[in-house]
């Protein structure tokens, strides 16, 4: 079974996208509760490099905020994403098995 | 407070919000008046002139109380939002006649959104962005970052207020520089870096 071709923290990021959309600031503070705080822009590269994989959709939402508007960076997971996320977790399923089998044998050997 | 924006504009514009109440059952009164396309007595221009001039569809608006944001820069009629918004709060205030009692059913307050004009000089760093950095990384974090800023900005002394636009702006800095660092892996900007003085070229190489 080949390697997923996702980055763990990309993983992470489909992780949550497959609960529903979410802003680019929410996927940061989940970051930051795991203890991968990281800089807005290093975030978002992250983000844009996952756009580009095809496997997120970026958009900007806009609020107000003491009568200004900010553009907010929200975010959903795509069909590719979803695949991506399977895969991961079918060969992470399938490593696990495979593992356990080796020691079930070893301890009737 | 975060309010649902019912406008399109760029960061930082300022809004101003204004409270109406609309009253769909004097949209049709007896003998053809239509009361939202009615001018007040002044001549200014009507409630739906008004919301049409800021985007607005005024059928669709719903009934009663509504909190709209309007950008203060736009003009209905030839009049600034607050001549608009402010001769109908004259209107409401001191009204007498049969068509300015109905005139009171239509602007019922205006306030303006006090709140900090953002330096135009933290947008301006970005430009030396290449545009799908601007886009995908300097816009969403820049955002965070302004919003940050406009929360802590609210209720602070007039000092504190001027350190945290130094502070932020400090931080707006230090931002495009990390966004550098993403650019220069960039191909088209390794293109265009290979035109600046060795010095440079290493200045970038060593952000990325």
């Amino acid at each position: 079974m080949a390697f997923p071709e996702a980055t763990h923290l990309q993983l992470y990021v489909l992780r949550i996208l497959l609960d529903s959309e979410q802003s680019g600031r929410f996927v940061r503070e989940r970051f930051a509760e795991e203890g991968q705080a990281k800089t807005g822009p290093a975030f978002y590269q992250l983000m844009a490099r996952l756009e580009e994989s095809g496997m997120v959709e970026g958009w900007y939402n806009q609020k107000i905020v003491a009568g200004q508007i900010i553009k907010e960076r929200w975010y959903r997971v795509t069909g590719a994403g979803v695949r991506a996320w399977n895969e991961a977790a079918d060969f992470y399923r399938a490593h696990e098995a495979a593992k356990a089998n080796r020691r079930g044998g070893l301890a009737r050997a | 407070m975060h309010d649902e924006p019912n406008q399109i504009g760029d960061p930082g514009e300022e809004l101003i919000a204004c409270e109406l109440i609309i009253d769909r059952s004097s949209d049709s009164l007896p003998g053809g008046w239509n009361l939202p396309d009615v001018p007040s007595y002044s001549g200014e221009p009507s409630l739906r002139d008004i919301t049409t001039a800021h985007g607005f569809d005024y059928a669709a608006l719903p009934s009663g109380w509504k909190k709209l944001w309007f950008k203060s820069d736009l003009r209905a009629g030839d009049k600034s939002l607050h001549a608009q918004m402010g001769k109908r709060w004259n209107v409401v205030a001191g009204s007498s006649s049969a068509m300015d009692d109905l005139g009171a059913q239509l602007g019922q307050g205006i306030e303006s959104s006090h709140s900090p004009s953002i330096p135009r000089m933290w947008r301006l760093f970005s430009y030396i962005l290449p545009h799908r950095t601007r886009e995908q990384v300097f816009e969403p974090a820049y955002s965070e970052l302004l919003d940050d800023y406009l929360t802590t900005w609210k209720e602070q002394s007039k000092w504190a207020q001027r350190w945290l636009t130094v502070a932020y702006t400090w931080r707006t800095f230090v931002m495009v520089a990390d966004c550098l660092a993403a650019a220069s892996r960039d191909r088209a900007f390794r293109l265009l870096a290979g035109f600046l003085p060795d010095w440079a070229q290493d200045w970038v190489r060593r952000l990325g």
